[in-house]
């Protein structure tokens, strides 16, 4: 993806999450969020050569939602995380997220976005206004580390 | 859960789920891993969420546990470190999906 096709799916998440927000369709906005998270992820594994791991198979390789919360802590590491290999300078800016509090918001936030657009259970909002805000936020800071690598 | 059902002395191991993720390793030895690791997982789940049904999980996670929405933030959090520590300790990835229900 070019930078520019990039910030021009960034800014539409970013939008898409502030106005479901708004409307208070919780779930939905921190699905956004997480999609917004992930292509920063994306986008800098791209950019740094994050690798997969010998011996794992050729459909485990892509950079799936399911992987994420290792491409994440690879990335903020530098070093091996489960499947992954470490790429990258890391994120060493001050104040980022620990590199196991990147791995479980990263994780969260995309079962999160499989609650949102696959069903999972029988609440259609499972949060109230300050853990859906609070779960935003944690969407935020992967964003601000993440952006670093870029 | 996926084990590789595979007998062959030494193989590269394959899959991110399931799965022990070194290369050449003994079956055996594989085997072993993936059963202490599910163990592990299920024993510590129990503590996290009770006695809450643990069911086998989909294409996507390898457990699935109904959870009360009131707990959700909280488990979520502590299922999530689980998964790490599973994956430090045992060099495999296993995986549950709390199911929100009202309560």
């Amino acid at each position: 993806m070019t930078d520019e096709e990039f910030s021009a799916l960034a800014q539409r998440l970013e939008k898409a999450a502030t106005v479901l927000r708004a409307g208070d369709s919780r779930l939905q906005a921190i699905a956004r969020r997480y999609y917004l998270a992930y292509s920063y992820a994306l986008q800098a594994a791209e950019k740094h050569g994050v690798r997969f791991r010998r011996g794992v198979v050729a459909a485990d390789r892509r950079l799936t939602h399911q992987a994420l919360p290792n491409v994440v802590r690879a990335l903020y590491t530098s070093r091996n995380s489960g499947p992954v290999l470490g790429g990258g300078p890391g994120i060493t800016r001050a104040g980022r997220l620990s590199d196991e509090q990147a791995y479980a918001y990263a994780d969260i936030l995309q079962k999160d976005r499989k609650r949102a657009d696959y069903g999972y259970g029988t609440v259609p909002e499972p949060y109230g206004v300050t853990t859906a805000d609070e779960r935003l936020a944690w969407a935020n800071r992967l964003v601000e580390d993440l952006r670093t690598l870029l | 859960m996926n084990p590789t059902g595979s007998s062959v002395a030494r193989e590269h191991v394959l899959s991110t789920r399931g799965h022990a993720l070194s290369g050449d390793i003994d079956i055996d030895t594989t085997s072993h891993n993936v059963r202490s690791a599910a163990a592990f997982f299920l024993t510590n789940l129990a503590r996290i969420v009770g006695d809450a049904p643990v069911t086998a999980g989909d294409d996507e996670f390898d457990y699935f546990v109904p959870v009360a929405v009131s707990s959700l933030h909280a488990v979520d959090q502590q299922i999530a470190r689980l998964q790490l520590e599973v994956q430090e300790r045992f060099d495999i990835v296993l995986t549950a999906m709390p199911i929100p229900f009202a309560g």
